[in-house]
């Protein structure tokens, strides 16, 4: 088996642990252009996320993970910071994302955000780790701020 | 206008000797409000126990006094039985609407862990009760419900009126009901309601009472089917943990290095609160708690982490105790590797929704003591220390929600929420006031995004959870009736204050289903202050404007009431005080004006906060309306 083939296996064992635990719900995963590994589920909303998985780099993406978030807006900013400090050192060491392990990019193309995770050092478990937890940050502690509208008309979150 | 001017304030007249001066003084267009005499002197009579020969009614209002029914709540209706438990010295209250008494006696409940009864006429009175019985079924309270309802011998003729089949009408919203027929098994049927009222997980228990029973006589017991004292049909043990099940959940608290206690409603209910602290401060297990009421693990404690939601992802395996409205995940804000061991009495919901990694079938209470006996001794300073600058952070972000609330309410010239909560907060909690003294209703829509953040809760039933996962707006006023009545009375937790001031946050869209229940608090002399935040709209007013999804045409008249409703002249108009606040610096004076006036006068007032409905806009004034993170200070779904 081929060093690519090992890592993507890898991946895969360690996201469907979170799917045979019932965090994540409707676990999938296919092989798609270029290589790559797409794994599809749902958790922290019913809206499905993707998270790509490019063997070659070892890159974790979540394409279009957050969609209508204008790259001059508010809450576009906020996002950028609030991720930026899960990776500096005055946050919590147990949560925080080590940047000489793991680089975390944000990127916003027509007003759709994704998020790229890349290991620095070639461990692609931590990566994928990394990555799971960054998606509950992004949800449970970013958007549970002051979004509430962004949530209501994005991800069908009830007003009441 | 000033502030003298804006208080509007009645003389509250009281008993026979009040009439002659009243009645001298008053004109035709000017009549004080009276309590009747009779309305003291009823309540101050000894209570006359019944004795055989009974009624069907008077079996069953001696059965509810055996097992401690600890207060009835009603609108006239079902005669003989409200009649027969108020003679037997159950605390009774009636009240303007059934619907609102049901939530009265489901507040009651939310404060104390005690039963209590609502009670309603047959058909439409019962009918009124439908969505207050709802929510309590979804809060899990032990409610009894009683109602009503015409005789069995005519069943389905349509003779008179208010026919109807109760019981299918509650499906769904009751742990068990009957609709009694057989007058000779009135008292077993009393036993089964408080068998299961009294064990296992709380919810609604609905009996109906058609004429035949109720108005049935019996000579002695003999006359009677079944007539068994409690210890004969239901029993106080209480399902104990395994050995096992606690030696392992000690071991994985003893491997995690940030464990947290979920603290429920079982907590709550099975009154575990000292169990709950002795298990927490044994292995610096971090607390949160979740369920229709607060302070089951106080707010003040360094292990609290109520207010701390920045903290909660860092936790590495969550103890659910006695969470019986379960969350699926991502309700919860929890790290999604983090290890869930859940405690609950009942197997069968035990790896609902979340996943655990060990289930252990006890009374809350039980565990707790166990677990405190089993766990070695653990500090885990660092956890502390995270806790600690979590509750920081979230009190420094709501300090930027005051400031920019300051502004906003300046810029708009009306209260915004913020000044509201935070003013509220500061009052009761870090001026003249015992921090632990004041219950709080804390329900509305909107408005509760904010004072939830803000409200404290010291001591058990410090706080009652209004809109809790049924998400019933309209309850609040009820639900202050029923708590405010437990805290009249002094009844378990609520001892130590009884008496006090009590404090409920409402809405305009959720005052306009139970204001009129003003009366009742003025009536019995429940002090109370209700502060309604009066935004001219329903919370959800947008969906007017855009569908949720887009443009709409012809809608948004549909989400908006009048502008500028004096809210407050009801509190006036039913015996209490009112007082209209539209700008910050008023809210502050209005608050203490009015708690001075419960405390020392037993007078309510209705405060009238004149808000905009565009401080829901992000846009127009950031932050505009607020998500939560749940559990803790701001969780009302689970």
């Amino acid at each position: 088996m081929a060093a690519a083939e090992r890592t993507s296996d890898d991946v895969e064992r360690s996201l469907r642990c979170y799917a045979d635990r019932g965090v994540f719900r409707s676990f999938s995963a296919a092989d798609v252009r270029g290589g790559k590994r797409k794994f599809s589920f749902e958790y922290l909303s019913e809206r499905r996320i993707d998270l790509v998985f490019d063997p070659q780099t070892g890159s974790l993406t979540f394409p279009r993970l957050l969609p209508n978030v204008p790259v001059d807006s508010r809450i576009y900013r906020d996002l950028k910071a609030f991720v930026r400090s899960r990776t500096l050192p005055d946050f919590p060491e147990h949560r925080r994302i080590h940047p000489a392990r793991a680089a975390v990019k944000c990127a916003n193309r027509k007003g759709c955000v994704t998020l790229k995770i890349v290991p620095v050092s070639g461990d692609v478990e931590y990566a994928c780790r990394s990555a799971v937890k960054l998606i509950g940050e992004v949800f449970l502690g970013f958007l549970n701020g002051p979004y509430a509208e962004y949530m209501f008309a994005n991800f069908d979150r009830s007003e009441e | 206008m000033s502030n003298a001017n804006r208080v509007s304030r009645r003389k509250i007249l009281v008993g026979a000797a009040a009439v002659p001066a009243a009645a001298a003084a008053a004109t035709e267009r000017n009549r004080e409000i009276l309590v009747p005499k009779e309305v003291p002197a009823t309540l101050s009579e000894e209570p006359r126990p019944a004795d055989f020969p009974m009624t069907g009614a008077q079996v069953f209002a001696k059965a509810c006094k055996a097992e401690g029914l600890a207060a009835l709540f009603c609108a006239p209706g079902n005669y003989t039985v409200i009649n027969a438990i108020a003679s037997e010295g159950i605390p009774s209250y009636g009240g303007r609407t059934e619907g609102m008494m049901c939530s009265a006696a489901d507040g009651f409940s939310r404060v104390t862990a005690e039963v209590a009864a609502a009670s309603g006429t047959e058909g439409p009175g019962f009918t009124n009760m439908i969505m207050n019985v709802a929510a309590a079924n979804s809060a899990r309270t032990p409610l009894l419900l009683l109602a009503s309802n015409m005789t069995v011998g005519l069943d389905d003729t349509e003779q008179a009126i208010q026919r109807g089949y109760q019981q299918p009408t509650t499906v769904g919203l009751k742990k068990y009901g009957k609709r009694l027929i057989d007058p000779s098994r009135v008292h077993e049927y009393a036993a089964y309601a408080f068998r299961q009222l009294k064990t296992g997980i709380p919810r609604p228990v609905h009996l109906d009472f058609p004429g035949e029973v109720a108005r049935a006589v019996f000579e002695s017991p003999e006359d009677l089917a079944y007539f068994h004292d409690c210890a004969k049909y239901r029993t106080e043990s209480k399902p104990n943990p395994s050995k096992k099940g606690i030696e392992r959940a000690a071991g994985m608290i003893a491997a995690s290095q940030r464990p947290i206690i979920v603290a429920g409603a079982g907590v709550f209910y099975n009154k575990a609160w000292d169990a709950l602290k002795t298990t927490a401060e044994k292995a610096d297990i971090a607390v949160v708690e979740s369920g229709p009421s607060r302070g089951h693990f106080g707010d003040g404690h360094p292990l609290s982490a109520n207010t701390a939601p920045e903290a909660l992802l860092s936790a590495d395996l969550v103890i659910l105790v006695g969470q019986y409205v379960m969350p699926t995940i991502g309700e919860y804000a929890f790290d999604p590797d983090a290890r869930y061991i859940r405690i609950d009495p009942d197997p069968a919901d035990i790896g609902r929704n979340l996943p655990i990694d060990l289930g252990i079938v006890s009374c809350e209470k039980a565990a707790l003591e166990a677990l405190a006996e089993t766990l070695k001794k653990a500090e885990r300073p660092a956890w502390r220390d995270e806790l600690a600058a979590a509750r920081k952070t979230f009190e420094e972000q709501n300090d930027e929600y005051y400031k920019l609330g300051l502004q906003h309410s300046k810029t708009a010239q009306a209260v915004h929420p913020a000044v509201i909560a935070r003013e509220l907060g500061d009052f009761l909690y870090n001026a003249k006031l015992d921090p632990k003294q004041t219950m709080v209703v804390s329900g509305g829509y909107g408005i509760a995004r904010y004072t939830r953040r803000f409200l404290r809760a010291y001591r058990p039933g410090q706080i009652c959870n209004g809109a809790y996962q049924y998400g019933a707006i309209g309850p609040d006023v009820g639900y202050t009736v029923g708590a405010g009545a437990a805290v009249q009375q002094g009844v378990g937790p609520q001892k130590p204050y009884k008496g006090a001031p009590v404090v409920a946050v409402t809405g305009d869209a959720g005052f306009a289903y139970s204001g009129m229940e003003l009366e009742t608090l003025s009536k019995y002399r429940i002090p109370a202050v209700v502060i309604v935040y009066n935004n001219n709209a329903w919370g959800v007013w947008r969906n007017g404007r855009t569908g949720g999804r887009g443009n709409t045409a012809r809608a948004q008249h549909m989400y908006l009431f009048q502008e500028n409703l004096r809210y407050e002249k009801i509190g006036e108009a039913l015996g209490g005080r009112g007082e209209y606040v539209t700008a910050a610096a008023e809210f502050r004076p209005a608050l203490e004006r009015s708690y001075e006036a419960a405390a020392s006068q037993g007078v309510s007032t209705v405060i009238n906060c004149q808000a905009v409905k565009e401080f829901w806009s992000s846009q127009d004034y950031p932050p505009g309306f607020l998500q939560k993170v749940e559990p803790g200070c701001m969780a009302y779904y689970h």
